[in-house]
């Protein structure tokens, strides 16, 4: 129910506020004219007068005691220990926050770079030298790359199975790779993908001869398994598997790369990342709990 | 040391701080819970509850008036002990009795007391009784907005920041106060003829 002030009930509170001095000057003239016109009006402004002078000469009453606080009060109120706001508590938790999060973004960080590949310490760098050789030298090259780097490149094609499926999964030509027959060594069979080396140590005619696959052009996107590929990386015989094979040192190297850091950094450091991940999120959930206390 | 000193020293836990703002404002405090509850051990209790209840609260002062914020503080310590004293009847009974016949021995004899005669003395405290008396008749809102007005002699705007409403309706509420205790006064006049006549003439 809404309650609208009576004419009466207004002129109390004008005259109200005009004994508290709360009125503005317009509204003060206006009111000290009535005022001196009505008689009722000045006898209710008296009559108000009265009360708040009788009111304010009330005397003031003595405490009977003194309300200061003791320990005991405040034992007895579980308000006992200070509260002083745990300024130490929130700058050391800070600060640990700090370097936790620091520490995860530098360990991450090596980690990306390939820091803690000691798995393969010398074996993945020389295939990944090797892929790019045999992707960016000219096929007479190729035959440079040693034979032993064939172990390299079956291990790492054992061990990244799906590295293999993909990078080998979009339609590839095959042409430039196999390039004329007979041409001595030309055709550079026996090339692995995704890190695989070289096994050219067979008779380059020979294999760019025995490549009909290579010779009739693009290379259906077949699903190539990692035995396939181990094992056209190892026989010395050029085959149709080997040119497919080839196809895959197209792929870009830093997929390459990714795949055998992830696969290299040790369980020690993956479980220290975790850890300081979770002690990062951990520290800023109580950081936050003593600031809104 | 000053007072927002003070009051800094005691955010930080300095209970020795927070006493002497206590002693500085215990006679105000516990003014103001007299007049809202028109007994002695009633506005003890208030206060007391009203200081341990700012020790408590401290840190959330935010800085403005310090007293309009212990006033606050102090009328809803009021507000409580109110409204433990309607849930129990039988004490509400005692407390009108006391009212009914004047103020308490203890409260009437801690009254501040200037150089004045006993029959003026006797005068004054009949006055205060029947206002005392008057002031407890009003609705609560109303009593505690009057009081900080007239009796503690607090502007609008320190009322309405302490009672956190409107200034319109600290208008409002003073205006009816007023208007219900000059009606209660007059009905009491018969009793309180000289009191009344010297206030009028001092008018």
């Amino acid at each position: 129910m809404t309650f609208f002030p009576s004419s009466h009930d207004r002129e109390l509170e004008l005259l109200s506020a005009y004994l508290d001095n709360q009125l503005g000057p317009a509204e003060r003239a206006r009111l000290e004219r009535r005022l001196a016109q009505e008689p009722k009006l000045q006898a209710t402004l008296d009559d108000l007068r009265s009360v708040k002078a009788t009111l304010t000469a009330l005397p003031k009453v003595k405490p009977p005691r003194s309300f200061t606080l003791t320990l005991k009060q405040l034992e007895a109120r579980g308000l006992a220990a200070p509260a002083r706001p745990p300024i130490r508590l929130f700058a050391l938790v800070n600060v640990a926050t700090a370097l936790a999060a620091v520490l995860f973004a530098v360990i991450i960080t090596a980690d990306l770079g390939g820091r803690f590949n000691v798995a393969a310490p010398a074996e993945a760098p020389a295939a990944q030298v090797e892929s790019l050789q045999v992707a960016e030298a000219p096929a007479a090259e190729a035959q440079a790359v040693e034979s032993a780097s064939a172990d390299a490149a079956l291990k790492s094609t054992t061990e990244t199975p799906e590295a293999g499926v993909s990078m080998l999964a979009p339609p590839v030509e095959a042409e430039p790779l196999t390039g004329a027959p007979g041409e001595g060594g030309g055709g550079g069979p026996g090339v692995g993908g995704g890190g695989v080396g070289t096994t050219n140590t067979g008779p380059a005619a020979d294999a760019g001869d025995g490549a009909p696959a290579g010779v009739t052009g693009t290379v259906e996107p077949t699903v190539a398994t990692p035995e396939a590929v181990a094992q056209a990386a190892i026989t010395e015989t050029p085959t149709p598997d080997s040119s497919r094979t080839r196809a895959t040192t197209e792929v870009p190297l830093e997929t390459q790369e990714a795949t055998e850091t992830l696969a290299q950094t040790p369980p020690a450091v993956r479980i220290a990342e975790i850890a300081l991940g979770l002690t990062v999120i951990l520290l800023t959930v109580v950081s936050l709990i003593i600031r809104r206390k | 040391m000053d007072e927002p000193a003070l009051i800094q020293h005691a955010q930080q836990g300095d209970l020795d701080s927070f006493n002497r703002l206590v002693l500085e404002y215990q006679s105000l405090v516990y003014n103001l819970a007299y007049r809202i509850m028109g007994d002695g051990d009633s506005a003890s209790d208030a206060t007391q509850e009203a200081f341990i209840s700012a020790y408590k609260n401290i840190r959330g002062y935010r800085g403005g008036s310090f007293k309009s914020w212990l006033m606050r503080i102090v009328t809803n310590a009021c507000y409580d002990e109110l409204r433990h004293r309607k849930r129990r009847p039988a004490a509400s009974l005692e407390a009108l009795a006391v009212v009914e016949t004047g103020p308490d021995a203890e409260g009437e004899a801690q009254l501040v007391s200037e150089t004045e005669s006993p029959e003026a003395h006797a005068e004054r405290t009949e006055l205060a009784s029947a206002l005392q008396h008057c002031l407890d008749n009003l609705p609560d809102d109303q009593r505690i907005v009057i009081v900080m007005c007239d009796v503690q002699e607090m502007d609008y705007a320190e009322i309405a920041s302490a009672m956190r409403i409107a200034l319109g309706t600290v208008k409002s509420r003073i205006a009816r106060a007023r208007a219900k205790l000059r009606d209660c006064i007059q009905r009491q006049r018969e009793l309180l003829p000289s009191a009344l006549r010297l206030q009028s003439e001092q008018t």
